[in-house]
């Protein structure tokens, strides 16, 4: 199937195959019927600063290109037109990197986030998700589903709980977050907003800087940077700067997809009354609720590997270090696996681990059980407590804010009484 | 063909068969086997595909290596000495007859 929107090719390479899109722009606005048509399409080109990168969003495609790490690497490389991809400052974080590295850092998040560490948080995200709840009814009937329910509980969750950070501290976090999101949103990278965010990177060091040199004098038990400073200081096994990234990545990348998940969810099911009606009467179908809101709006819903090798990925050319993207929400909408794949259905009954959601292979989001288990708390008491939640507009279409890869509803206002 | 005995917590055993080459975690999901979530898609990065070893095959597995030693202290249910990741476990001819144990959670 030939790509809607292509146009004739004067660069060689694959012939016709550049498609004239913006998938970090419109395409991330509302996306569905591209998923739909693309799940279907052979891999493609787009242009940014004149250059060629390759779009993969059928589901083989994505997850071929997201398994095959020595082929496709998740390192950085200095191609052009990329530049909005590089938000953690190329620092040797364990997103940007391949085994062995990738592993050995991954290694250090691991813990807090193993079945085990779940286990022991669960009753204190259930006792987080109430105050949230509570705090939000007291406003009356008007509420908002980010601000008022998603953002609260990822920020205590995971700055709180699985981090063991100071209230005082978790607006550096979160102001990061905000930063990012100003300065990382089109592809080439140029915004006016890096200088802003250049501050709060600084701020945000300054900060680990100094929680480093705490857990150094006071080491805690089961507490992560405690982790960190004894693999370097102690066991060699990661540099400072390695140190650092982990930090970073841990506090700042975790927040999105807590904050995300819960708040599509409540939107898709503000939209569609028959669903909301079909889950109150059967709340065992929660689970097939939070899978198909995966499906169709994960929080990471694109990915960037580059090229090691020239190579070809279903009969298109990629040179080596071009950049390859891959639309993983794409596959989710692909209809030999998913029929009617436009359709909102809570009774797919799908496997969340047949979606690419949360990302496939090394890299498959290290959070994915916090988030899933937040979000699957966050839900039930949100419908158990407000019985008549709907949309207040019920044909609202939230503005989609987030880091490049990331689609993140910036509000959905909900009428509770 | 290599033959894998899976005995659940509460004792039910199910014998699978699978091709050499396959790992453990394979070997589970195309049985069918209940009780082996393995969420990660056997990258070893979830300790969802907890299994214990039987002693008299344990010392035949190849060792447990530095990532999977850190993923099994994650485990829902305790480590114990043959505590092995089942994505982890690649089958082999000389491993025909293996059995494992189930643990009786994986995750919440």
């Amino acid at each position: 199937m030939q790509v809607a929107g292509l146009e004739p090719d004067t660069l060689g390479l694959s012939g016709d195959r550049i498609a004239d899109v913006d998938l970090y722009g419109a395409v991330k606005l509302w996306p569905y019927e591209h998923y739909a048509a693309w799940a279907e399409a052979d891999p493609f080109y787009i242009l940014s600063n004149g250059h060629r990168q390759v779009v993969c969003a059928r589901y083989e495609d994505t997850r071929t290109v997201l398994q095959d790490y020595a082929r496709f690497t998740s390192t950085k490389q200095p191609y052009p037109g990329t530049q909005g991809f590089y938000f953690f400052n190329s620092m040797p974080t364990v997103t940007d990197s391949d085994p062995p590295e990738h592993s050995r850092r991954r290694r250090l998040m691991a813990p807090a986030f193993s079945p085990r560490a779940l286990k022991a948080l669960e009753a204190k995200i259930i006792k987080t998700v109430d105050d949230v709840l509570d705090a939000a009814q007291a406003k009356g009937a008007a509420i908002d589903a980010v601000d008022d329910i998603g953002t609260p509980i990822a920020v205590r969750t995971l700055l709180g709980h699985v981090c063991n950070l100071d209230e005082q501290d978790w607006s550096i976090f979160t102001g990061l977050v905000d930063a990012q999101r100003a300065a990382f949103n089109v592809l080439s990278g140029d915004t006016n907003a890096k200088q802003a965010y250049e501050a709060a990177w600084e701020t945000t060091r300054a900060f680990c800087d100094r929680i480093i040199a705490d857990r150094r004098v006071h080491p805690r038990e089961d507490d992560l940077v405690t982790t960190l400073v004894n693999s370097h200081d102690v066991d060699g096994k990661i540099t400072t700067e390695e140190m650092f990234a982990t930090l970073f990545i841990l506090y700042a990348a975790g927040i999105g997809g807590l904050t995300v998940f819960p708040a599509w969810t409540l939107w898709r099911l503000g939209r569609h009354h028959d669903q909301m009606a079909l889950l109150r009467a059967n709340p065992e179908l929660l689970e097939g609720a939070m899978s198909e809101s995966l499906r169709t709006d994960p929080s990471s819903y694109a990915s960037i590997r580059y090229a090691v090798e020239d190579c070809t990925i279903s009969g298109i050319d990629v040179q080596k270090g071009m950049p390859v993207h891959t639309l993983s929400a794409s596959g989710n909408f692909d209809a030999t696996r998913f029929p009617d794949p436009l359709k909102w259905d809570i009774t797919r009954g799908t496997d969340w681990r047949a979606l690419t959601s949360f990302g496939h292979g090394v890299h498959q989001c290290i959070g994915n059980g916090l988030v899933r288990m937040t979000t699957r708390i966050t839900l039930a008491k949100t419908l158990e407590r407000f019985p008549n939640l709907r949309l207040a507009d019920p044909d609202f279409r939230p503005e989609v804010v987030g880091v490049l890869k990331q689609r993140a509803p910036k509000s959905i206002p909900l009428l509770v009484d | 063909m290599v033959e894998v005995a899976f005995t659940s917590a509460q004792g039910d055993v199910q014998k699978v068969e699978v091709d050499a080459g396959a790992t453990l975690l394979d070997a589970a999901r195309n049985g069918g086997v209940t009780g082996i979530v393995g969420d990660c898609g056997g990258f070893c990065n979830c300790a969802t595909c907890h299994v214990y070893v039987d002693e008299r095959w344990y010392a035949r597995l190849p060792a447990v290596e530095e990532h999977e030693d850190a993923m099994l202290d994650g485990t829902v249910c305790d480590r114990l000495p043959t505590s092995r990741l089942s994505c982890q476990v690649i089958l082999t001819s000389e491993l025909d007859g293996l059995s494992v144990t189930l643990p009786e959670f994986q995750s919440l």
